[in-house]
Order: C-alpha cells, then structure tokens, then sequence
C-alpha cells in the first residue's frame, strides 16, 4: 500500500489528480459551512456586481453570493456523479459477471441487449430516460447510471472471462466450491483495477452530464445551486456579469480534470505490467 | 429583505405615466412630439419566427401576425387606449342592448382593384365562424347569430346575446376582411393574401423574408409612410441584436429584460418601452389544500413585495399589480385598493388559520417563459419570512399542460393582455370560463360580467367592472404580483413607432423614416 502511494506520488499526473480531489473532497465536506452566505438569500441592492470584498466571487440577479452558492453546489454535483458511477459499476458488475461467468445463450442475448444500448450515445439516452422519467436530480442519477451500465458490464464480463479460464478457478471448481464463492472470491478480486480505473474516469463524464442535464433544465431545479444550472441561469447575463457563467464552468471543468487525472494515475499504479 | 433606492422606480413610473398620457392622447400627440412624417424609404425589421401563414383567420407565430396586419385591413382598428377606431368602417351604432351591430363601410378597394363591399363583410365573418375555419377569430368574436349586408356599404351584425365589445374585437387580427372570391380557396390564402392593407405582398420566402410595398390605392391619402417593410427571420436572440446593432435591421420588436440595457446603451439605438397588461399570475386553487382557506391565500398576498418583485424578476421593467387580472391600460379601468405588503401580519394571518409553524406548498412553474421559474423562485423566498416553506418544481410546457395547468393547487401561469376586460374574466374567472383554473366560483361575478357586456353605457360598465374586479380582489384565486412592459429597441433614425399594450397590432403603417436613415430606395 505505501509502495502503491508513493508511486502515485511519482506520477505527476495521478498527483495533481489527487491534490484536486482532496481539495474537493474539503469543499464537499465543508462547503455550506465555509460558505460566507446562505446561498438562496437574496441581496436585493447588490444584483449582478462584479467580485468584491463582501462577494468574493460577485452575485447574481436575485443578489445571491456566487461564491457560496458554488461552495454548497459541490456536495451535489459531485456526490451525483460518484452516486451514478456506483450504481453503474454496481448493475453493471454484476450483469456482467453473472453473463461471463453462465456464458451460453443467455451471455450471448445478454451482450447482444447491451450492444443495442451501446450504440445509443450516452447523454442522448441519459436524455431519454429523464424525459421519460420527468426531470429531477435523483432521476437524473439514474438516467446516467443506466447509460453507463453497459460500459461496465461489457468490462466486467471480459474481465470474468478472461479469468474464468485461469488455473486458479479451475482450482476452486475441482474443489467443489460454490459459484457464488467463485465469483466473490475468486473473480472479483481480480476484476477490481480494471473497473476501478473506470470508474474513476467515468465519474468524471457523469459529473459533466449531469451539469448538462441541469443546464437544459432536466436535472436539479431552481432554486439548488446546482453547477450546471448556474451556468442556464447564467447565460442571460453573459454579456453584464462573466463571472457568473465563468466560476461554476470552473468549476465544473477542474472536478471532472480532477477524476481524470487521478484515474489516469490509477491506472498506470494498478497496471503492473507499465512498470517494467 | 433589505430596502434599496428608488430613483430607478421613480423613473420608471414617470415614463410609464408619459406612455399612458401618449395613448391617451392617440395618434395625434405622437406625430406631433416626433415631428413630421416623411415618406419613402424601404424599413428593415427582424423578427425570431418565420411568418407562418398569411391567412388572417388561422393561428400564427407574431410575425404572422405582422404579416397579416400591413396586407390587410379590418372593420376596425384596437386603438393604443384599447377602443375600437376606424377602418374599413368609417362608423358604426348598436342598438340600446348591445345586441345589434350595423357598420358603415367606407370607398375602398382590395390589392386586385375590385371594391370592398359587404359582401365581402358577410362571407368573411361567416367564413370565421364556420367550425371548419378553426379560427381563433370564431370564440373570440362574442356570440354572433346573422351578419347580413344591409346595400353595398352597409353591414349588420346581430347577436344572440348582448355584446357591446363587438367594435373592438372586431379589430382582432383573426378578423381581417378577406375577399369574398378567395375565400373559396383556403390554401391559397396561406401565401397569396386578397386583403386591402396598407402594403402589396412583393415577396415571401418563408423561413428568409416577407417583403411588402406601399399600396398605392390604400384608402387613407397619408398612410403608409413607408415605401416598403423587409421582414427578416433571426431565429438566434443574439444574432437578432447584433443584426440590429451592426445597422442590417432597423428595429427588434422583441428585447429580453437582460438585454435591454445593452442594447439601449449602444450608439444609434433606441431603447422602446411600452406598459402593458401581460402578467404572471400565482394560481391558488381555492378548492385545495391548504390554499382553500382565504387566510392563506391573503397571507400568501401580504407576504410579497410587490416592487421588490417587479425589481428582482423583472429588473424593474414592469409595475407592481394589485391582484387584479386588469391593467391600467384597459378601457372601463378603475384602480383596485393597494395590496399591502405585511409580513409580521402574513405569519399572524396564517397561525389563525391553523398554521402557526407556517405551511408546506409546491409551486409549479413552466419552463417556458423562463420568467416564471425566476418568480416562483423569488416568491419562495419572499414567502418564507410568513412561514411559507415552498418547493419550487420547474415543469416542461408539455408536463405543465397535462398535469399542471387547471390541476395542481399552486402554480404560476402567465397571460397576454386581453382586448377587453370582458375577454379574460369571462375566460379565466367565469364559473363556465373556457380556461378557467383557479376553482373559485361566484353567482354575482358571472351575472356582473354578463350585465357588463349587456350595456352600451360606458360609466354603467366601467362601475360594473369596478365590481367584479372587487370581487377578486377580496376572494383572490390569484395573486397578481406585476404586470409586464414590453420592450423594443429601433435605430434612432426610425419615427413614428408605436408600440402597443396588446401584443398586436404593430402599427408599422404609422412609421417613417427620419434624418440618418440609408438610402435603401429600389
């Protein structure tokens, strides 16, 4: 473990990956109560200024604080997209492990489906899924949850083929265990770095969807200082005050870099075979 | 909730009161503060939606509308004071009970030459009223039994009940007279017009432009001012400004609130502003939980800052409304009392009806206008200092229509200005009102508002509406927190712009082109 952080360390990308999602996981944790407002109060006689000494960041047009709607907007928007990746990995994982693992016919329909939901790109069916459901933050998890699902079955189920083959399951079937055993004990360790890489990349894109999702108005509702819907709310007032459309897109863009980065350090740490 | 300063208000008011004094005055007082009109010169104006149609009797987007309006003309014009004035009709007298019409028509002729006669009348409003047409026009024009031609000029209306609106609704944009042969070919009418406006149709590119030019046979000597009007489409907002602050258009009829003070500010342009009756009304259902307790509903009312409102959603381009559904710029008007803004006395109001730890609601609110969303949002937070504890929940206009709108307990809605006070009292407030969503009902307000339009005599009605407008007021189905202006913005060099309180007419026929415009003769 300690080898494995130094590693991390090593690698400049995984590291500022690191520092990034550190400094996020403060604000997540923190956020509301570092923020200097509450973030709905609104400032009637100070609508749309510029950054100062009592609005570090500048308001918006009902005069609410844009830095401390940024702050208590984060919890949100990242939990959403580690909230969405988990369910993913999580249907994902096992669909995919269960079809790898059973193989026949019923791996073959299963991967077929999965095929078919692929070739939908992933915001377009994360669009129809909340249009279908009505928009809403939780629906709106969901919608992206089940686009990314796909993604992670197919990995789970090359992963689980791939090992299934291997001496060691042979091992665990020849001494009778259980299928379930197998699959816990045996698979799934093994399936961990691929997926975990993954995900790590994928939160990032759910983060950046459901900023999108909010943007067109089919994700968190007004008045939440969701990140993608300071941005809507923002755009009107584009050309009277950039800082309102400049720090949540900051926002957003350095989160997302963050999980990028540290999954492109994760993958080089959990990848043995780039060491050499 | 913090105060702030009221110069910006002040101003507001002073100009809201200069627009009122204009329109008052009519066509007169606005030629004479902006000097004499001078003709020639081809007007280029954008609008966001290409002309749909241009056959007056079916439904369009505005620039249908405005289409609609430079080629044809009607029976009457809806003046900027809301009254009926002359157009194909030089005069016109109804009978005590308001339930027989007779028009007088004036010379005039049809782009073709041939003259407009009453039969032209006759098969037009026939045409309108036959269920086939679909027109907007057939509800909106009262109850009609017969219109019949009377000699060549002379048409008469009769009714199945009293109307005295007729005049003025008759000046609709769905009720532009169409020549009585054309009429035979629906079809043709979308993109060939036969009217007797004050333009000929040059060419129609739909989608691109919708040229007209001054029609020389146009029955008024003086008007149009203009050698001709190039309406262009920009669906983007922002390519529509810079198209008009790069001088390619001469007037944008259709300015957001955020970019009103941009473009105002910018060199060569004019900022136009005009009052009018559009508002968004909170709907509270009076039938639900927990706002079919008045209590509730009053503190709801006492709870919002009316002038904060109009400051924070619509950036101070609007006025406070009292709760009432009727503008100030409507004909019959007579001011409801103040709304009082009271918080301490909401949160009291609101515990003796059974909520001392304040009350849960839902407001809904449409997508589409974005404003609704920016008001319940504004309410949310004004409210809670009465201990209102609101959800706001922003809903596709679909969604809105389906499940919302006449459904839910608490919502915000959002309506044009009516011609007449008759039209949406008897529309949103009427116990059988076609649209109406509030559930609150009252025998003596129907049979106000159908006394209303059974009398001609203008004091009777103005007191009759008085009293109808008190009746809402003190049941508030609705809070009335604003009314909207509209906002424009021309080229300095253009004259004679008039825009309306209603959303149409446009009047372009008034407009001309003053020093600095470019040369753009054919």
């Amino acid at each position: 473990m300690a080898e494995g952080w130094s590693r991390l360390a090593r690698n400049p990308a995984g590291l500022t990956g690191a520092v990034i999602l550190s400094f996020l996981l403060l604000v997540i944790v923190a956020g509301p109560a570092l923020a200097p407002y509450d973030p709905t109060t609104f400032h009637l006689t100070r609508r749309l200024e510029g950054p100062s000494l009592d609005f570090l960041l500048g308001t918006d047009q009902f005069g609410r604080d844009l830095l401390s709607r940024i702050l208590t907007g984060a919890r949100p928007a990242v939990l959403f997209g580690v909230g969405a990746t988990a369910l993913a990995v999580l249907g994902g994982g096992v669909a995919g492990m269960a079809s790898g693992y059973v193989g026949g016919l019923i791996d073959e329909v299963a991967m077929r489906a999965l095929d078919v939901v692929l070739a939908v790109p992933g915001l377009l069916f994360a669009l129809l899924i909340v249009t279908v459901l009505g928009s809403g933050s939780a629906n709106a998890m969901l919608a992206v949850a089940v686009s990314f699902l796909p993604g992670f079955a197919r990995l789970a189920r090359a992963g689980t083929l791939s090992i299934r083959e291997r001496d060691f399951v042979a091992a665990a079937i020849a001494r009778g265990e259980a299928h379930g055993y197998i699959l816990r004990r045996e698979i799934l360790p093994n399936l961990m770095p691929p997926i975990v890489v993954e995900a790590s990349v994928r939160v990032a894109h759910a983060l950046m969807i459901g900023a999108t999702l909010s943007y067109l108005g089919l994700g968190a509702q007004a008045p939440d200082s969701d990140w993608g819907l300071l941005v809507a709310e923002a755009r009107d007032y584009l050309f009277r005050n950039g800082w309102l459309l400049a720090c949540p897109a900051l926002a957003i863009g350095i989160s997302a870099l963050g999980f990028n980065l540290l999954g492109d350090g994760l993958r080089d740490l959990l990848n043995p075979e780039l060491d050499a | 909730m913090p105060t702030w300063k009221m110069s910006r208000r002040a101003l507001m008011r002073a100009s809201a009161a200069a627009v009122l004094a204009a329109s008052a005055a009519g066509r007169g007082a606005f030629a004479a503060t902006a000097g004499t009109p001078r003709r020639g010169g081809i007007l280029k104006i954008s609008v966001n939606a290409r002309a749909d149609s241009l056959n007056p009797m079916k439904p369009k987007s505005s620039a249908g509308h405005m289409a609609v309006e430079l080629l044809y003309s009607g029976l009457t014009r809806i003046g900027t004071d809301l009254s009926a004035q002359p157009d194909l009709a030089e005069s016109w007298t109804a009978n005590d009970q308001a339930t027989e019409f007779t028009f007088r028509l004036r010379e005039a002729s049809f782009h073709d030459g041939s003259p407009v006669t009453a039969a032209d009348v006759v098969a037009t409003i026939t045409a309108i009223r036959d269920p086939a047409s679909a027109s907007p026009g057939r509800t909106s024009t009262g109850p009609i039994a017969a219109v019949e031609a009377v000699d060549d000029r002379t048409v008469r209306f009769r009714l199945d009940g009293s109307f005295a609106d007729l005049p003025v609704v008759l000046g609709s944009v769905y009720t532009k007279i169409i020549q009585a042969a054309a009429l035979a070919d629906p079809a043709a009418l979308e993109t060939r017009p036969a009217g007797s406006g004050p333009f000929l149709l040059k060419e129609f590119d739909p989608g691109r432009i919708l040229s007209v030019r001054r029609n020389p046979a146009y029955f008024d000597p003086e008007r149009p001012y203009l050698e001709g009007i190039d309406q262009l489409v920009y669906p983007d907002a922002t390519g529509e400004a810079a198209a008009l602050i790069n001088g390619d258009t001469d007037v944008l009829l259709e300015v957001g609130i955020a970019n009103f003070d941009r473009l105002a500010t910018t060199a060569g342009i004019v900022g136009e502003r005009v009052a009018t009756g559009n508002f968004l009304n909170l709907v509270m259902r009076v039938d639900t939980r927990p706002f079919d307790d008045l209590r509730v509903r009053r503190a709801l009312a006492m709870s919002l800052d009316r002038e904060a409102l109009v400051e924070a959603v619509l950036e101070g381009y609007g006025r406070p409304a009292d709760d009432s559904i009727i503008a100030p710029e409507a004909s019959l008007y007579t001011a409801p009392p103040k709304a009082v803004y009271d918080p301490a006395a909401a949160r009291q109001l609101l515990a003796e009806a059974g909520y001392p730890d304040g009350v849960e609601a839902t407001l809904y609110a449409a997508a589409v206008p974005p404003l609704r969303t920016t008001l319940a949002v504004a309410v949310k937070e004004f409210a809670s200092q009465a201990g209102f504890r609101i959800e706001v929940r922003t809903v596709a206009m679909d969604e809105y229509l389906a499940n919302v709108f006449r459904k839910a307990g608490f919502y915000v809605g959002s309506w044009n200005m009516g011609v007449t006070q008759d039209f949406w009292y008897n529309t949103l407030l009427t116990s059988k009102g076609a649209l109406a969503d509030s559930g609150w009902s009252d025998p003596r307000f129907d049979e106000v508002i159908a006394a209303a339009r059974r009398t001609t005599d203008a004091a009777e009605r103005t007191r009759l509406y008085a009293e109808a407008q008190a009746l809402v007021v003190s049941n508030l189905p609705y809070i009335v927190p604003f009314f909207l202006d509209r906002l424009a913005a021309r080229r300095d060099y253009v004259e004679g712009l008039a825009l309306h309180p209603l959303n149409q007419p446009y009047q372009l026929d008034r407009v001309w082109l003053g020093e600095g415009a470019p040369a753009r003769q054919e």
